[in-house]
């Protein structure tokens, strides 16, 4: 009976200590377990302003050292959103995606502003975890032969055209 | 009765709008040598397949119109509507190659609100596109912003009898010098001129905020160009908001302010009469609107609580209001979020848009002029009434030199701002029929009929043909200012139902 007891109470705390973390997890840390799209922000701005967010995307353009801080433009496919965090939180980022380049794919955990006080009223990420999920490389975009052969088709077209053309506009100077 | 043209009129046509072709294409050089320098082998191919095939074009038609006839005024308006289809469509032959263009239609409708100086982009991932390719966007902002005319008049054809209307027919119905080609001359001195000091500024303000040297001119040079073009267009995604930077966004505000005046303001500058400033009948309409439309702004927004804190609201509401009157279309926040901004925010954003910069500038809309003009014209009818009959009323307006207001100024500014207004109905109309929202529709078509380029989120690659093809029409009209456009249908219908 004794053992029972003891069983049942302990199933009592533990159920007690669910509830209170899922009520805990939705009131505050809702937004933590799956990374938001940049789309769920935009259209919904309201509902995740000052709360903490997780966003996942690719470093693009240039990583903007700013003091202790820097700026991040974050591409999740859709949209790019701006992080700012401190510098010694972004140590790990290599690459930022351009033409020549595929950038770092990044998970970043912090406050979203639809309107941030501190950045004169910018759409912005404040992220206090950057962590570098896939590092991202260089980029060689192979040759298109197929480009090659209508470049040079057409250049032949273009100096038969050209070339008939000042042919003819010297042979109509020379009649004048 | 309706005479067709004759085979002659079709040939002299043929003959400029080739020239016209040739000269325009000779510009792709500029982004194939960027493509090379950055060892971007396949935009380089862009380059060279865009270049030859608009050559061809324009050769062909050259040797086919062969003619030394001079143009008409007439036909001196139909090269220039037909040129800009024509170069537009060859200029989109490299972006949709580039493989960032859905199709040829989203390629087709970029070049076309490059030239127009627009700004409504359908490009994708931009965030990825070579330096080739973004040097030619920008490049046709730069050039359509000057007008393609003023090139080839600069560059290519003499100042013949036809040389004025096309000028006029470009929507530049004022000459600053006695000489079209000397006022084409000094439109690209004043423009070359900027473009050295304004990508000097930007790049280093671009630098001192992070982005790298090499990139950070480059960048400088292309936000110049579409600034001073008040075109809108930018290397990244987030427009502006890219740079997160308050000096950033300044230099901006001045180059787009610079963009949208008058070059013979500028000229009047240049040449010492810093007075011509102040008095200008388009600088003090352009100050009251834009003091209007930013109160509509600021009244709309603190009601709503979005941007409580004066540095919020300079740089989120005064910076697009400045943006949407000069017709820059340049955004630092998402366009889905101007719908947070209510209907008087976003119907003040709409007049700005609507009136636009000024006349013989890079801006698009109505015009300050008009608007000042027709304001005058206002007042004059007030006093009339007030006045006895036997009272003689006159209206004068300064506008680089003191002017007399008439009934053919008035007319004729009346005329375009109802041309414009029922252009930005009209797709308005479309928008809606196609089930977007009345306010966000007008938005959108005025935005594109002003050739201003902001928008509140209806642009996009997956919006409907129809709409494209619309918007491309009201860049296109809004852009010739109609007089030129109106003159080509009407060639056309002599064409196709003459005697």
């Amino acid at each position: 009976m004794i053992v029972k007891k003891v069983y049942s109470l302990q199933f009592t705390v533990y159920s007690l200590f669910m509830v209170l973390y899922t009520v805990h997890c939705s009131l505050f840390t809702s937004c933590l377990a799956q990374p938001i799209s940049s789309t769920e922000l935009l259209n919904s701005t309201n509902q995740y302003n000052n709360k903490i967010v997780v966003y996942e995307g690719e470093v693009i353009g240039d990583i903007m050292e700013r003091g202790r801080f820097a700026w991040l433009n974050t591409w999740d496919g859709t949209n790019a959103i701006g992080i700012w965090c401190p510098r010694e939180a972004i140590r790990d980022v290599r690459y930022a995606g351009r033409y020549g380049s595929k950038g770092d794919i990044i998970t970043v955990r912090g406050v979203f502003h639809k309107a941030c006080l501190l950045h004169g009223g910018d759409l912005d990420i404040h992220a206090d975890e950057v962590i570098v999920h896939t590092y991202g490389s260089r980029i060689t975009h192979p040759i298109d032969s197929g480009k090659v052969r209508t470049g040079i088709a057409l250049a032949l077209v273009l100096v038969i055209v050209s070339g008939w053309w000042f042919v003819f506009i010297s042979k109509r100077r020379k009649k004048k | 009765m309706i005479l067709r043209p004759q085979v002659s009129d079709l040939k002299v046509i043929g003959y400029y709008t080739g020239r016209l072709i040739i000269g325009l294409s000779l510009t792709m050089l500029i982004p194939l040598v960027v493509s090379l320098v950055s060892k971007e082998w396949n935009p380089a191919l862009d380059f060279v397949i865009g270049l030859a095939s608009s050559l061809l074009l324009g050769f062909i038609l050259m040797l086919i119109c062969y003619t030394s006839r001079e143009l008409t005024w007439t036909q001196g308006m139909v090269v220039v509507s037909l040129s800009w289809i024509l170069v537009a469509i060859v200029s989109a032959i490299p972006l949709y190659m580039s493989g960032h263009w859905g199709s040829f239609l989203d390629a087709l409708f970029d070049s076309v609100s490059g030239y127009a100086t627009a700004g409504l982009a359908l490009v994708q991932d931009l965030d990825h596109l070579s330096n080739g390719h973004n040097m030619w966007r920008h490049l046709i902002m730069y050039l359509g912003g000057q007008g393609i005319v003023v090139i080839g008049l600069t560059f290519l054809l003499g100042g013949g009898r036809g040389a004025f209307s096309m000028y006029v027919g470009e929507a530049r119905d004022e000459r600053i010098l006695p000489n079209v080609v000397q006022t084409a001359r000094f439109i690209w001195l004043v423009s070359l001129v900027y473009l050295v000091i304004g990508t000097f500024v930007l790049g280093i303000t671009a630098y001192l905020g992070g982005v790298a040297p090499p990139r950070a001119f480059l960048h400088g040079m292309w936000v110049f160009m579409a600034a001073w073009d008040t075109g809108g267009y930018a290397p990244q995604s987030q427009n502006i908001l890219y740079y997160h930077s308050l000096p950033f966004e300044v230099v901006t505000l001045c180059i787009m302010i610079l963009g949208a005046l008058n070059f013979r303001l500028h000229y009047a500058i240049w040449s010492g009469n810093k007075k011509e400033l102040w008095r200008n009948i388009e600088v003090t309409t352009f100050s009251f609107t834009l003091l209007v439309t930013f109160i509509m702004v600021s009244i709309g927004v603190l009601g709503r609580g979005i941007y409580p804190e004066s540095i919020m609201l300079f740089r989120k509401g005064f910076y697009h209001v400045v943006s949407a009157h000069t017709g820059t279309g340049y955004q630092t926040i998402y366009p889905n979020q101007f719908a947070e901004w209510g209907g008087l925010a976003l119907t003040g954003v709409i007049i700005a848009m609507a009136i636009g910069g000024g006349a013989c500038s890079t801006a698009g809309g109505i015009k300050v002029l008009r608007i000042g003009l027709l304001f005058k014209a206002f007042l004059e009818e007030i006093k009339r009434l007030m006045s006895p009959e036997s009272a003689v009323i006159i209206q004068k307006f300064h506008h680089i030199k003191d002017m007399l207001l008439n009934d053919k100024l008035v007319r004729n500014a009346a005329l375009i701002t109802i041309a414009y207004l029922v252009l930005y109905f009209a797709g308005s109309v479309i928008g809606m029929l196609l089930g977007y929202p009345a306010l966000n529709s007008l938005f959108e078509s005025a935005s594109a009929a002003a050739n201003v380029g902001l928008s509140c989120g209806i642009t996009s690659p997956s919006m409907p043909a129809l709409l494209k093809i619309t918007y491309i029409i009201q860049m296109w009209t809004g852009r010739l200012e109609f007089i030129s456009v109106f003159v080509f249908i009407g060639f056309i219908i002599t064409v196709l139902r003459g005697k």
